[in-house]
């Protein structure tokens, strides 16, 4: 039942007021002026205007204006704060945006069980601060994190630079609530973090929101750790910082974080606001943090320093105090802000690859972004092998945006080549939709289509993302994929 | 092959090749089942074209691995075939460099640990019980006394081969260490006891060897409160393993090590593993909270034993609930007269009970319906993972359970003809 085509002026009236009597006429927007910034998350390469965003209030609400939407013929589309990367919260074929930012109450907070609960608008970097006063924190913290809700995250299973110790956002949810695609509510897992059967949440977390819309989340906390040790290591090449990120893995320490900034980048940092005092001249900085007991970590941190100067570090600073580690992490976080002085647009990319060829893989990636004659500059996840090669570009330049997406295609075969995947945190959405062949084939395809089906049988959630047109044509059609004959209970 | 219970599906398996399909013996029949014949495929593509001529007759079949968690689950129904894949053995590839490591199914954990452990690193799986594989590891979902330092099964899977019960080979994940890239397809297939498809291999992460264990078993004073005192031990950093084990099952296992003071209601055994100064600072605070002893690394283990127990008789429930509700629920259950393996975090209680010889078969529901009563008003999920041969047939074991409609569709979308251990989960699926 997706819609194929315009709304007419009768049916898109009919919605709003069928919708507005669920949520108030003022959480039901229709003005181009106010659907304008809907019409793209933080992957503004091809916006779309929703034809109406509904701002619901809470989970029954959410319920109806799903029933609404499918009463009216209309797809939907789920969305947080919008700053996910990779299209997630394009709304497709006219959709309706169902936006989660009003939903942003912290339920229950359980210290003894290290426990939260939270609605979906709940800003990430948001829960972490209340619980603080607790000694915890919620881990996943992507760097969008003082913006991005929680629902989002679990919808792209959002990482973050301490993915490395701490998991990404399936590791630290237990239970949710959602909206089914026909409106239904349904809970699942528990709060103890077991449910028998399918493990239905770790299915859900990171479906980029096509299988319904989640509007309670339970979490996990986490203590905030005894002591964290902060370093800042400048080496000469990107290949030396690599060197060290393997050496630290391979001698069995768990680094809170292991961060690569290239020399491009320290170029853009240190000419921008977020400048951080880095030599112009270093190849790479790599930002090590440890964290845990406060007994272990002089050692650590004495390993690190040696494993430095055989890898051939130039210069190793360890941070003082907290500001020092502020200051030390201003280049990493400032990075994309810095970018936005090279070039009005961004392309964030994120792959992934074996950690042992990141040296390989950065070489040909530089090397593919000269060929293209692209501004491109490194900062990645070193301890995760999760490369963002981020693309300074104009895309009112036609011609160069062609260039732009041409070697993002390339950067992704070659990163699939050596053992890689297409996306470490940002997810398919509409940006990697059709490179999956170069991951699956038909079969692997096929399969994520079923458990798609299962949630969301008529495609009405979300439609578009993730998976091949082609082949999400066939999922609309059973027919077409003979699955007619397969009995659904 | 001859013979009235002969599948119809006999010739074409028997004439596929490396399919490994043959009639048992008597001596090789698994426990309380009616499995007559075995397949034990040589290869994936064995497998799925297996599946597709079962799927064709309409013949379930029984899939296992070491077939060491049989009792975990409910009896497949109507199943007279085993898929052993035992066939599908060994290490493709171990990354030292990387810490991650792809082993075909039938991989038996004991040489996949000896493997990473010659690399420099430490296989994260340490399921009840010996002789269990790769795949059954990851089917069962199930975790040992380390559960606190290894994390659940599902976080070290990084990728899976599989064979759906439809016959397809697909693949889901990759080797690097963090991935969203399509549906996370293996957190689905982890833990559902093989019943939406067959897993052929895995990538999985690997865990960095610690430079320093240290365990000890110490014997709560009077004075504390003995499960604070263990979640406290858990939340330590270095914790590994943490372990409460009522007295009275601490008394009857030598295994399990010394006990400091034998009138103790509880024995807690710990483990710390990571680096020396933390080991060392985590045990010295461990050791000033009571009396305690010095334990090997095989008293750890053997509370592993414990969960894998197979005594006839006995009845072993695992329950899953938050860490500030055990104490009440410890206490209702001994009053029951059931022996407890308790921990803290995540906060999972095994409950045993093994009535005396010749002892009137209604202890059996009694002692249900006691978990039941105290699980029901906490909404605490559990499950049966062992009963009395002659307790399946009126009990689920997934007693605290009930399989929603989304798990059925599953089930039809991904095994449609219903052949994949049939029944074994959750009754239906």
């Amino acid at each position: 039942m997706t819609s194929t085509g315009p709304v007419s002026d009768i049916a898109q009236a009919e919605l709003i007021e069928s919708v507005s009597a669920i949520v108030g006429r003022e959480h039901c927007l229709s003005e181009p002026a106010e659907l304008f910034v809907y019409g793209s998350d933080g992957l503004t390469l091809d916006p779309r205007l929703p034809s109406l965003v509904v701002l619901p209030g809470s989970t029954e609400e959410v319920s109806r204006v799903v029933r609404a939407c499918r009463a009216a013929g209309r797809c939907f589309v789920p969305r947080g704060a919008g700053t996910g990367l990779s299209g997630g919260a394009h709304p497709l074929d006219d959709s309706v945006v169902i936006s989660c930012t009003r939903m942003a109450s912290i339920l229950s907070v359980d210290a003894e069980n290290r426990l939260a609960v939270v609605e979906p608008g709940v800003v990430n970097a948001d829960l972490s601060a209340a619980v603080g006063p607790l000694q915890l924190f919620y881990a996943p913290d992507p760097s969008s994190q003082q913006a991005c809700t929680i629902g989002g995250n679990v919808a792209e299973n959002a990482g973050g630079p301490h993915t490395l110790k701490y998991g990404t956002t399936s590791h630290h949810v237990v239970a949710i609530e959602m909206v089914l695609p026909d409106g239904s509510i349904t809970r699942l897992g528990s709060a103890c973090g077991f449910a028998p059967g399918f493990d239905l949440v770790g299915a859900v977390v990171g479906s980029e929101g096509t299988f319904g819309i989640v509007t309670e989340i339970t979490v996990k906390l986490t203590a905030i750790p005894e002591c964290t040790e902060t370093a800042l290591v400048i080496f000469e090449d990107v290949p030396s910082a690599c060197l060290l990120v393997g050496s630290i893995i391979r001698s069995g320490m768990v680094p809170a974080a292991l961060e690569v900034v290239d020399q491009r980048t320290i170029a853009a940092v240190e000419a921008s606001v977020y400048a951080a005092g880095l030599p112009l001249d270093a190849g790479a900085v790599l930002i090590v943090e440890l964290d845990g007991a406060r007994c272990e970590l002089p050692d650590q941190m004495r390993r690190v320093r040696e494993m430095a100067a055989i890898a051939g570090a130039r210069e190793v600073s360890i941070a003082r105090d907290a500001e020092e580690r502020t200051h030390f992490w201003r280049a990493r976080k400032g990075a994309f802000g810095a970018m936005g002085r090279l070039a009005p647009d961004l392309y964030v990319h994120d792959a992934v690859v074996p950690r042992a060829r990141l040296p390989e893989v950065l070489g040909a990636i530089c090397e593919i972004g000269d060929r293209y004659g692209l501004k491109l500059s490194n900062v990645f996840h070193a301890g995760d092998g999760n490369l963002h090669p981020n693309i300074s570009f104009d895309r009112r330049n036609a011609e160069e945006l062609e260039r732009v997406i041409a070697a993002g295609r390339e950067m992704l075969e070659l990163c699939v080549k050596v053992g890689g995947v297409l996306t470490g945190e940002h997810g398919v959405g509409v940006e990697k939709r059709d490179y999956m062949g170069l991951l699956f084939n038909d079969a692997d395809l096929d399969a994520m289509l079923r458990l798609r089906a299962a949630f969301n049988p008529d495609g009405v959630c979300n439609p578009g993302k993730m998976i091949p047109t082609t082949r999400a044509c066939m999922e609309a059609n059973p027919k077409a994929r003979g699955y007619d004959a397969v009995p659904i209970r | 092959m001859t013979g009235s219970d002969e599948p119809s599906a006999a010739s074409e398996l028997s004439s596929l090749s490396g399919s490994g399909f043959e009639r048992l013996g008597p001596s090789g029949l698994p426990a309380g089942g009616s499995i007559s014949h075995r397949l034990e495929p040589e290869s994936g593509e064995a497998i799925a074209e297996s599946l597709k001529i079962l799927q064709a007759h309409e013949e379930p079949v029984l899939v296992a691995g070491g077939m060491t968690k049989l009792e975990s689950m409910n009896p497949v129904r109507d199943t007279r075939i085993l898929l052993s894949c035992r066939g599908l053995s060994g290490i493709d590839e171990l990354d030292a460099e990387d810490g991650v490591v792809r082993a075909r199914s039938g991989t038996p954990l004991a040489e996949m640990a000896a493997a990473a452990d010659r690399a420099g690193w430490l296989l994260p799986l340490d399921p009840p019980g010996e002789g269990g594989t790769l795949g059954g590891a990851l089917a069962t979902g199930m975790c040992g006394p380390r559960r606190r330092g290894f994390g659940a099964v599902r976080e070290c899977v990084l990728g899976l081969e599989t064979v759906l019960g439809s016959g397809e080979r697909t693949r889901c994940g990759a080797r690097v260490v963090k991935n969203v890239t399509g549906y996370d397809m293996a957190k689905l297939y982890v833990g559902s006891f093989g019943t939406l498809a067959v897993i052929e291999g895995a990538w999985l992460r690997l865990q960095p060897k610690p430079r320093s264990t240290r365990s000890l078993a110490l014997s709560p004073s009077r004075g504390d409160e003995p499960f604070a005192l263990a979640l406290e031990a858990a939340r330590r950093t270095s914790a590994r393993a943490v372990a409460l084990v009522s007295a009275d099952l601490a008394s009857s296992e030598p295994g399990l090590g010394p006990t400091p003071e034998l009138d103790a209601r509880w024995k807690l055994m710990v483990e710390f593993s990571g680096d020396e100064a933390v080991t060392r600072e985590d045990a010295e605070w461990l050791g000033g909270r009571g009396p305690s002893v010095p334990l090997g690394p095989e008293a750890i283990d053997a509370l592993g034993g414990l969960q894998a127990s197979k005594e006839e008789r006995t009845l072993r429930a695992r329950i899953h609930l938050l860490p500030s509700a055990l104490r009440i629920v410890c206490e209702r259950l001994q009053q029951a007269g059931l022996r407890l393996v308790v921990y803290p975090e995540p906060a999972v209680i095994y409950a045993f009970f093994e009535p005396e010889a010749g002892a009137d078969p209604s202890w059996l529901p009694a002692k249900l319906a006691v978990i039941e009563e105290v699980t029901a008003r906490l909404a605490a999920p559990w499950v049966v993972e062992s009963l009395p041969a002659w307790g399946y047939a009126a009990h689920d074991v997934f007693m605290g359970g009930f399989a929603t409609p989304l798990m059925e569709t599953l089930k039809g979308r991904f095994d449609p003809g219903r052949i994949l251990n049939r029944g074994c989960l959750i009754g239906v699926l």
